[in-house]
């Protein structure tokens, strides 16, 4: 599996959402991607990617394309 | 007469609850490293069983403080809970920053963290005696694998984070709205009145008298 797969599965599987809504998906732009969502999607994709990504940037991960961007400063290119 | 005494954590909210008497101490979810232990020495009391609710490292980020403090004393969990205590992803101290974050507390310090298993875990309903009470713990996945529920005399419940008055989240990492359904919902309709419900979270209350329920 790629990780864009990886990726996008992370959002399949947290949010029940279908690949064609993953592009412009933001947090709270569905009623699935609350606080609680967001703490359950960020959890699963450290574990998934196997880092540890800082508090700001968690915080900061604000859509699935700002979370591609997160991602490449811990060396996950998507 | 056992006197029951509650320390909140002013971080998280949640709630400790030590039982005395005759110098002795129930301690359930103990929350932080240093408040349930100021509470326990100014009070005299030592432990001599800790409880816990579920998991999460709101309700157990003082186990190994009360362990240390006082060695020897014996641990109760499932045996869900037990096993998570070692991973930070599902006793949430790996998230507990961002939560405290959304929950208005941007910055606040929490490193993630894990705590050695506990000493008596169990997978159905588990009974025990401390100073003439009767302990009873019930296994109620849902809010987390390893969530229970513990009676204390058949009179109060402590019910970690069920019976929540903002309700309980079965979205967390391990959690499970299908365990729920099937598992704890029905338990907890059971419930009788007049039960003294002392939840996780939040002031205790007389189950009916509120409306208060799942």
């Amino acid at each position: 599996m790629t990780n864009l797969e990886k990726y996008d599965k992370l959002f399949l599987d947290a949010f029940r959402v279908v690949p064609d809504e993953l592009p412009g998906l933001k947090y709270r732009g569905i009623q699935a991607w609350d606080s609680v969502g967001h703490m359950d999607l960020m959890s699963a994709m450290e574990e998934t990617f196997e880092i540890r990504v800082s508090t700001p940037d968690l915080l900061d991960f604000s859509s699935y394309e700002k979370g591609k961007e997160i991602l490449a400063k811990y060396g996950v290119e998507i | 007469m056992a006197e029951l005494a509650v320390w909140t954590d002013p971080l998280s909210g949640s709630n400790c609850y030590l039982v005395g008497e005759g110098g002795g101490c129930l301690v359930v979810d103990p929350n932080d490293p240093r408040g349930p232990l100021s509470a326990l020495e100014e009070r005299g009391w030592t432990p001599e069983l800790i409880l816990l609710t579920h998991e999460h490292c709101d309700h157990m980020a003082g186990l190994e403080a009360v362990r240390a403090r006082w060695p020897g004393v014996k641990t109760v969990a499932t045996a869900a809970c037990s096993a998570n205590l070692g991973n930070a992803r599902l006793n949430m101290s790996a998230m507990m920053e961002v939560y405290l974050a959304f929950h208005g507390k941007p910055g606040a310090a929490y490193p993630p963290f894990t705590c050695g298993g506990a000493d008596i875990t169990y997978t159905k309903p588990y009974e025990t005696v401390w100073r003439g009470h009767r302990i009873r713990c019930v296994p109620l996945p849902g809010h987390t694998p390893g969530s229970a529920a513990v009676f204390l005399d058949g009179t109060d419940l402590f019910s970690g984070d069920y019976l929540l008055a903002e309700g309980t989240v079965l979205r967390l990492p391990g959690g499970s709205p299908e365990e729920y359904e099937r598992t704890t919902r029905p338990f907890l309709e059971g419930l009788p009145h007049g039960l003294a419900i002392r939840p996780g979270h939040g002031e205790g209350y007389i189950l009916g008298e509120r409306g208060r329920g799942e």
